[in-house]
Order: structure tokens, then C-alpha cells, then sequence
């Protein structure tokens, strides 16, 4: 399987902070990827640089299998970008951004545009500047869509936006991903949302991407464990296991290893006599866990 | 991509589109407005309201055109991450085309087609008037691609005003602290030149340069400067960093200037060639009146810092000249040889002095009354001064005080020629034409003035086009009032519009750097199309036989122009050329040279 996106070594300093450092990652084709992560963890300085909106002080980053540097026009005829930072030409009705758009793409579908605008409750008439963030973002989707792009990258495409417009967007998205086989990124730190739509994620913490997984493997590598009866008598745990929040009953821990032969035995051989309770966790609260986990892991550095 | 270049041209159009109406309607009306200045201006009430508005309009077409500038260039920003156009396939080739082709359109064209029209109405032929539109197409297109730079660096109208703010600031600083380094070069030049003069004998100076200042030089100054803003912004659109394309100007910006300083080709120098009458050695020969030496200060106001200098002068004649041409003579170099002493004396530098026939011919007064085919012209008795040919330091003056020697002196006889361009009736609408020059009569006036004489004043309005990428000869113009019957000319005086040259030769002389680039800019703001109202005044004491109202009946209004004619050098030797001693001051009185006696 080809990637759709590649990084090695990608490196962007701000000054003196490292907002994407050392990022290897490869991204299949066809894959919707969720590039997650809290604020501030390079998330979309990683999207910028793989679009050349930015330019990598190390390393490299290849889309569709081009130098991010040297995208040019047949790159971007591939390629829909969305984010609410990106300025619209909003001085433009949302027909007059569809004509502005539509000669820059032979593979515009006037079709497809018409009906995600219908479904998506797009009417033009008034500027672009005068409708609200929720409606932009419908519009900046569709001008995207319209062509079918092999590649859909989309910056925090959820913040700000009502659980109403939320879901029209994710379900437009998915009907276009649907069709063919294309890769979509997202990144964004709305978990919730994201899970519904990825099947694979990337965790990034200040720069760095701690794991890129298909979410399913990650589901399945996670438990949260729940140690009872251990008393006062609590050993210390095992560097892998990620600590949490105790109860006044039991021991709580999360288990990155969940699934593997040696796994269950660890546990039982820390907590011989102990009451082990495992339980299935979310997409979410392994985020939390880890990026938790990655605090500690700062301050103790 | 030419395709790409239309379909993004028509989106900014549509964006900018009552900005773009707005400039065009202002520059129509602003070209309206000075077309009919020297209209209102008859009355004071119009002349004020008509002022007004011509400058109302002219501060809101720069503020339009500070406007739409970067409106146009700044939505589709070059700067920062999240414009719409980085993540969609537009070439940024293609975008700064778009961006370029647009503003080329409405900031540069739109300009020079408005100011053709009003040339037109004004009778103004097609050369002389597309030479004014380039011009000012040049100069239009200087200002937009400085300020198409400064909008491709910032990503707002607010950045780009604070921008060009302290790109003003900095400028004048430049200018000021270049006036300063210009005080100060004067004062080591005016020493030099003292060294020099006293040092006198081993070096000459040719004060004189050529007729014409050639404009090739700042012109191509002009066109690598807007091609380097350009390549600054087209590598700003294409790499996002500020650092590259400041770089990217700067060279070019660079390249500019020194092509402007070291440019070799005067492709734009007039072609001014002495006529053929003048080649021959034997024509335009200087003869000198041995009874007319004399010795005199140099400087009639000489200074402490320079050494005491004495002139030699004499009259001199040429045996003939044509009619209507005028010659002046300036000494180039000169020596003065005693026996086994040489002395080389310096020309005296642009004092110039007419050079006549020994029968009075090519004085000012014999060629215009020619002219105009009149027995006096009254105004025109130019004195004719003597021609200084021979300068040398005073010490060496006293020494060989009462010697004679053999003078060689080399001069430069420059011509001038006199043509009457047109007549025009003295009433009210009579108009005449002569190229791009036009002149309109309003009406004649004789104002009551203490002094006894004949006082005439005509209003009148007059236009003319010209621009630095004229090759014509230098041609001045001067008015006459003639009464063919009585044979009586009157030589008159219009106060002198320069048309806001001097706004910048305040503060930009020759000697800034780079010189060449600013002298096509300040020769530009004093040409283009000019149209004024003029008040034309013949002063004459005391007033000839006869009324002034009769005389004024039969008057006419005549224009005579003087064109530059080209020059010669000729030769004087003088065998026995007596070294007269210069005046010597009379006890208790200053040294006429000044107060300082050391040489």
C-alpha cells in the first residue's frame, strides 16, 4: 500500500519552541487518519508544512509522493484542504466562491457540488463574510469536495461548530470518502468526533507523535485495569502501565499492553491475591491517559 | 496560464470593482479639473473653488491609489499560512501576473489615457502626446510597483500603511541626511576648487558639459527599479519568505542604481549638431580688439576661502552671421606665454558672452528686430558683455603686470536660433498653435502704474507637453507685442512656472546619489502637460512716441523661439597680448578681491 502522506525527521522550531520535531510518519492511502493531540502539539503546523504553507527547517514531508516544497498546481488539483483559520474570499457569495473554484479543477463536479450544497443548506446571495462559522465551514467543505480530492486534509473542522452542523459535515464527508478509496486527515483534539470517523489515529505531544495505530488495534490495546483488595499494601507498578487516579477501594491503572502473552501474567504477577478487573476503554480516555502520562513524562524531565 | 491570469483578473476586478470605478471617475474628473484651471481662474471666486477642487481630487486619486494598491494585491495575501489561494492550484506566477496586469491597467494606464484625452481636447499632436503618456506611465508605474512591494510584504491595509509610513520616514531621513553630505561636499568642493585655482598652470578645467541632460540612464534607473520590485514580489508569492524576497529587491534595487550611474549609451541625447554653416573653420572665427583688453576680479563678490583670481577680457566679434542666430562665447581653456614663462589660465566657465559682427549684427536687438520684421524692439537691449579669456591667480597677475605675451585661448562658441513659432491677434479668443504650444488670448489690460511708460498686461492661456523622453534641442519661449505699422516691438516678461520642479530640487541635487535616477524624476515633475493661465507683462521706460491705445490696436501677440543650435570650439592667438595690471585698491579701501592678500 502506498502513502498517501510521508514524513521524515519533519522538524519546525518557532524560536525556541519545537512546535513539530523530528515527526516520522507515513500515512496509507485510503486511510481516514486522525491526527490528535492537545493544544499546542503540533497538529497543524505538521499540516502546513506537509501543504508547503510552511517551510521545514529538517527533514522532509512528501504528499502524494511529491517534496512538499515543490507542490505545484497538479499537487493541488488533488488535494482539498480545509481549516477555519484559512481566509475565504468572503466578499464572495457562496455561488461566486463555486465559480471562482470551479475552473481551477478539471475534475470539478458540478453534480456533486449542487447536492452537497442542497444537503448542507448552502443558498447563496449574500456574501460569504455575512454568514456564520458554522455555515463558512459548510461552504469551505464544499468547495472542497466538489472535486473529489484523493487527499482531504482537514484542520480542526469541528471547533466552534453546533452537534447540528457537526453531524452534517461528518456525514457529507463520509458520503464523498465513501465513494472511492481516499485519504482524509483530521486533525483535531474533538476526540469524540474524531472516532467516529478514523480508523487510524496518531497521538502528537509537543511536536512529537507518540504512536500512529489503526484505532481498531489501539481499542484493543488499552484497558483500564482496577485493582481490589490490595489494602494498604500497593506495589509499585510496572514502568509500562500508565497510574490513574485511585479509588478508596482499588488501584487503577491503564494497560498499553492489553492482548499480548505477557500481558495478563504482569498483572498477576504484581497482584497475586488482588481482586483484577479490566475494562474496554474509549478512544478518549486513552488520549487523556496518555497525554497524562506525557506530563508526568515532562516534568520529570 | 493565461488563462489562469483572466480568470483571476476578473476576481479582483469584481472585488475591487467600485474602487477601480471610483479611481477612474476621480482621474477623469481631476484631468477635467486641471483642464479648465486656466479658465476659472479669470475670476478669483472660480480660481479658488476650481484650486480647491483640482486639489481635493488630486489628494483622494493618491489616497485611491495607496487604496487599491493593496487592496487588490493583500486578498490574495503573500504573506502568513491561511490565504485561500496557497492550498488551491494557482500558479503564484499566475497570481502575481493577475495582480500586476490589473494594476498595470488601472494605476498606470488609466492615468496616461485620461491625460491623452485632455491633450487631445488641448491640440496636442500624437508624438509629443504619447511621449507624455509613456512618461507618465513610467513614472505611474514606479509608484505602483513600490507600493505593489510594500502590500506584498504585509498582510493588511494596516501593516502596509505603517509600512509605508516608515518607509516615508526613512526616506526623508536618506534625503536629509543626503542634503547634509551635499552642504557639506559643496564646502570641500568650493576648497578644492580654491586648490585648484591657486595651483593654477598644470591642469584645466572643461566647466562645460553637453547641452542636454540625457535622461537614458534614469530611465532605465526607473524601469530595472520597478522590474526589481516586481521580481521581489513574484518572489514573495512564490516563497512566502519575507527574507528571500527583500533579498531578491534589494539585489535588483542594486542592480538598478549602478546601471543608472554606469549606464553608457545616451540613447535620449538631442541631437543637436551645429548647422552646416557653422563647420567650416573659417566660419564663426573670433577676432579681438587688441583697445578692449582689460583686467578685472574674477568673482564680483569674491569669498576669503578662495584665492584672489584676476580676469582677463576682451570683445570679441565674429565677421558674420546668419540671420536669426545668436552665438555666445565661453572660454574652455587659455594660456599665457612670457618668453620662457607659460602660464594656463582657466576658463572662466558658463560666463558666457555674445559673440556679434562688427557691424552690430547677432546682438539680441539686431536678430529680433529682424525677426519680427520691426525697426526697434523695445525690452531687448541686452548689454554686451565682454568675454572673460584669461583667468590667473593674482600674485601672477602683479608679477607679469605690464609684459606682453603670446595668448592662445580655446573656446566654445554656442548657438542659438531664433524663430518666430506664432502670432496672434490681441483679442480676446484669438488662439495659435504650434506643436504641442498653444496659446489662447484673454484679454489686455493696461495697468496704471506710478512710473511713467507704457504698462500692458495680457491674460492669456497657454499649454504645452513635453517629457523627458523628448529628443528635441532645449527651446525657450519668449513674447512680443508687435505693431507692424509703427515698427515697434515690445519684449515681454510671464513670471516663470516651473510646474513643482522645485518641490524636488529642494532637496535633491545633482550631487545626491544616485544622481541620474532622481534627475529623470525631478525633470519629471516639471514637464508632462502643463496648461496655465498666464499674465504676460511689456514694461517699457519711457514710453515710446505715440498712444499706447492706438498702438495696442494694431498690435499682435508674437511667440519667438529660441532653440539650442548646437556649438563649435574656435581658437584665438594673440601674439602680442598685453598682461594689464588689475586695479589696484585705492588707500583705505578693501582689495576688491577680498581681504585676504597672501596668495
Amino acid at each position: 500500500m502506498t502513502n498517501a502522506i510521508e514524513t521524515d525527521g519533519l522538524t519546525r522550531h518557532f524560536g525556541r519552541t519545537r512546535a513539530v520535531d523530528r515527526l516520522t510518519l507515513q500515512i496509507p492511502a485510503g486511510r481516514t487518519f486522525a491526527l490528535i493531540g492537545p493544544n499546542g502539539a503540533g497538529k497543524t503546523t505538521t499540516l502546513q508544512l506537509v501543504l508547503n504553507l510552511l517551510r521545514p527547517q529538517h527533514g522532509v514531508a512528501r504528499l502524494l509522493g511529491c517534496d512538499s516544497r515543490r507542490l505545484g498546481s497538479a499537487q493541488f488539483q488533488r488535494v482539498g484542504y480545509v481549516s477555519e483559520d484559512q481566509q475565504l474570499p468572503d466578499w464572495m457569495t457562496f455561488s461566486q466562491l463555486l465559480d471562482f473554484c470551479r475552473p481551477l479543477y478539471p475534475d470539478w463536479d458540478e453534480g456533486l457540488a449542487a447536492q452537497l450544497a442542497r444537503s448542507l443548506n448552502l443558498t447563496s446571495g449574500v456574501p460569504l463574510r455575512t454568514l456564520s462559522r458554522g455555515t463558512r465551514m459548510k461552504a469551505r467543505l464544499v468547495a472542497t469536495l466538489a472535486y473529489r480530492p484523493d487527499v482531504i486534509l482537514l484542520d480542526e473542522p469541528f471547533t466552534a461548530l453546533d452537534p447540528l452542523v457537526r453531524d452534517e459535515l461528518v456525514r457529507c464527508l463520509l458520503e464523498v470518502a465513501a465513494e472511492t478509496p481516499r485519504t482524509v486527515v483530521i486533525a483535531s483534539h474533538d476526540i469524540d468526533e474524531v472516532e467516529r470517523v478514523a480508523d487510524w489515529v496518531g497521538f502528537m505531544v509537543e511536536g512529537r507523535l507518540l504512536f500512529a495505530e489503526p484505532v481498531a488495534a489501539l481499542l484493543a490495546r488499552f484497558r483500564l485495569v482496577e485493582v481490589g483488595g490490595t489494602g494498604a499494601h500497593r506495589p509499585p507498578l510496572h514502568p509500562l502501565w500508565i497510574p490513574q487516579t485511585p479509588t478508596a477501594s482499588a488501584l487503577r491503572f491503564v494497560d498499553p499492553t492489553h492482548g499480548q502473552p505477557e500481558a495478563a501474567a504482569r498483572i498477576a504477577a504484581a497482584f497475586p491475591a488482588a481482586d483484577v478487573r479490566t475494562t474496554t476503554m474509549s478512544l478518549r480516555d486513552i488520549v487523556v491517559a496518555l497525554a497524562g502520562r506525557a506530563s508526568v513524562d515532562r516534568t520529570q524531565e | 496560464m493565461t488563462a489562469y491570469v483572466l480568470h483571476l483578473v476578473r476576481a479582483d476586478i469584481r472585488r475591487a470593482r467600485w474602487l477601480i470605478a471610483g479611481f477612474l471617475i476621480i482621474t477623469a474628473a481631476l484631468a477635467a479639473s486641471y483642464g479648465v484651471q486656466p479658465i476659472t481662474r479669470a475670476d478669483p471666486a472660480n480660481a479658488y473653488w476650481g484650486w480647491l477642487a483640482f486639489a481635493l481630487l488630486s489628494w483622494a486619486v493618491m489616497i485611491l491609489t495607496l487604496v487599491i494598491v493593496p487592496t487588490i494585491v493583500q486578498s490574495d495575501s503573500a504573506v502568513g499560512t491561511n490565504a485561500f489561494w496557497m492550498t488551491r492550484p494557482i500558479p503564484p506566477a499566475a497570481l502575481c501576473g493577475a495582480k500586476v496586469v490589473l494594476l498595470a491597467f488601472v494605476v498606470v494606464l488609466i492615468p496616461a489615457v485620461v491625460e491623452c484625452g485632455l491633450m487631445a481636447i488641448y491640440g496636442v499632436p500624437v508624438r509629443p502626446m504619447a511621449r507624455v503618456a509613456l512618461q507618465t506611465m513610467l513614472v505611474q508605474a514606479l509608484a505602483t510597483a513600490l507600493l505593489m512591494t510594500a502590500a506584498a510584504l504585509t498582510a493588511n491595509l494596516a501593516r502596509f500603511a505603517v509600512l509605508c509610513g516608515a518607509a516615508l520616514a526613512l526616506g526623508a531621513a536618506t534625503l536629509g541626511i543626503s542634503q547634509a553630505v551635499t552642504v557639506a561636499r559643496n564646502a570641500s568642493y568650493a576648497a578644492q576648487f580654491a586648490t585648484e585655482l591657486s595651483i593654477a598652470g598644470d591642469m584645466s578645467i572643461n566647466v562645460l558639459t553637453g547641452p542636454m541632460v540625457d535622461h537614458t540612464a534614469g530611465i532605465m534607473a526607473v524601469l530595472l527599479l520597478v522590474a526589481a520590485c516586481l521580481v521581489l514580489v513574484l518572489t514573495q508569492y512564490r516563497t512566502r519568505s519575507r527574507r528571500r524576497s527583500i533579498v531578491a529587491g534589494l539585489v535588483g534595487a542594486s542592480l538598478a542604481v549602478t546601471v543608472g550611474a554606469w549606464w553608457p549609451w545616451p540613447l535620449l541625447r538631442p541631437p543637436v549638431t551645429p548647422p552646416a554653416w557653422a563647420l567650416p573653420g573659417a566660419a564663426l572665427r573670433l577676432t579681438v580688439d587688441p583697445q578692449t583688453i582689460e583686467t578685472g576680479p574674477l568673482f564680483d563678490r569674491p569669498q576669503e576661502s578662495l584665492p584672489r583670481r584676476v580676469s582677463t577680457s576682451f570683445d570679441a566679434r565674429t565677421p558674420e552671421l546668419p540671420e536669426g542666430w545668436l552665438a555666445s562665447a565661453t572660454a574652455m581653456e587659455s594660456s599665457f606665454q612670457i618668453g620662457a614663462v607659460h602660464l594656463v589660465g582657466l576658463g572662466a566657465g558658463g560666463f558666457g558672452a555674445p559673440v556679434t559682427t562688427p557691424e552690430g549684427g547677432g546682438t539680441e536687438q539686431a536678430v529680433l528686430s529682424r525677426l519680427l520684421a520691426v525697426g526697434r524692439v523695445l525690452g531687448a537691449n541686452r548689454p554686451v558683455e565682454p568675454l572673460s579669456a584669461l583667468s590667473l591667480p593674482d600674485r601672477e597677475v602683479r608679477r607679469y603686470a605690464g609684459s606682453t605675451g603670446h595668448y592662445t585661448g580655446r573656446f566654445r562658441i554656442g548657438l542659438t536660433r531664433a524663430t518666430l513659432t506664432a502670432s496672434v491677434p490681441l483679442r480676446a479668443g484669438a488662439r495659435a498653435q504650434a506643436g504641442p504650444f498653444r496659446v489662447v488670448v484673454d484679454g489686455v489690460t493696461t495697468p496704471p502704474v506710478a512710473t511713467e511708460g507704457w504698462h500692458v498686461a495680457v491674460a492669456a492661456r497657454e499649454s504645452n507637453a513635453s517629457s523627458i523622453l523628448d529628443r528635441g534641442p532645449a527651446v525657450s519661449r519668449v513674447y512680443f507685442l508687435r505693431n507692424r505699422a509703427t515698427r515697434v516691438a515690445l519684449r515681454g516678461f510671464a513670471p516663470f512656472d516651473n510646474g513643482g520642479a522645485t518641490a524636488l530640487s529642494g532637496v535633491i541635487s545633482p550631487m545626491s546619489v544616485p544622481p541620474r535616477l532622481f534627475e529623470a524624476l525631478q525633470d519629471v515633475m516639471s514637464s508632462g502637460f502643463r496648461a496655465r493661465d498666464v499674465t504676460i507683462y511689456f514694461n517699457t521706460e519711457p514710453a515710446p512716441d505715440g498712444g499706447l491705445d492706438e498702438w495696442l490696436a494694431g498690435a499682435e501677440l508674437v511667440v519667438v523661439c529660441f532653440e539650442d543650435g548646437g556649438w563649435v570650439e574656435r581658437t584665438i592667438e594673440i601674439p602680442d597680448f598685453p598682461l594689464r595690471p588689475s586695479p589696484t585698491p585705492p588707500p583705505g579701501q578693501p582689495h576688491p578681491f577680498g581681504t585676504r592678500m597672501g596668495g
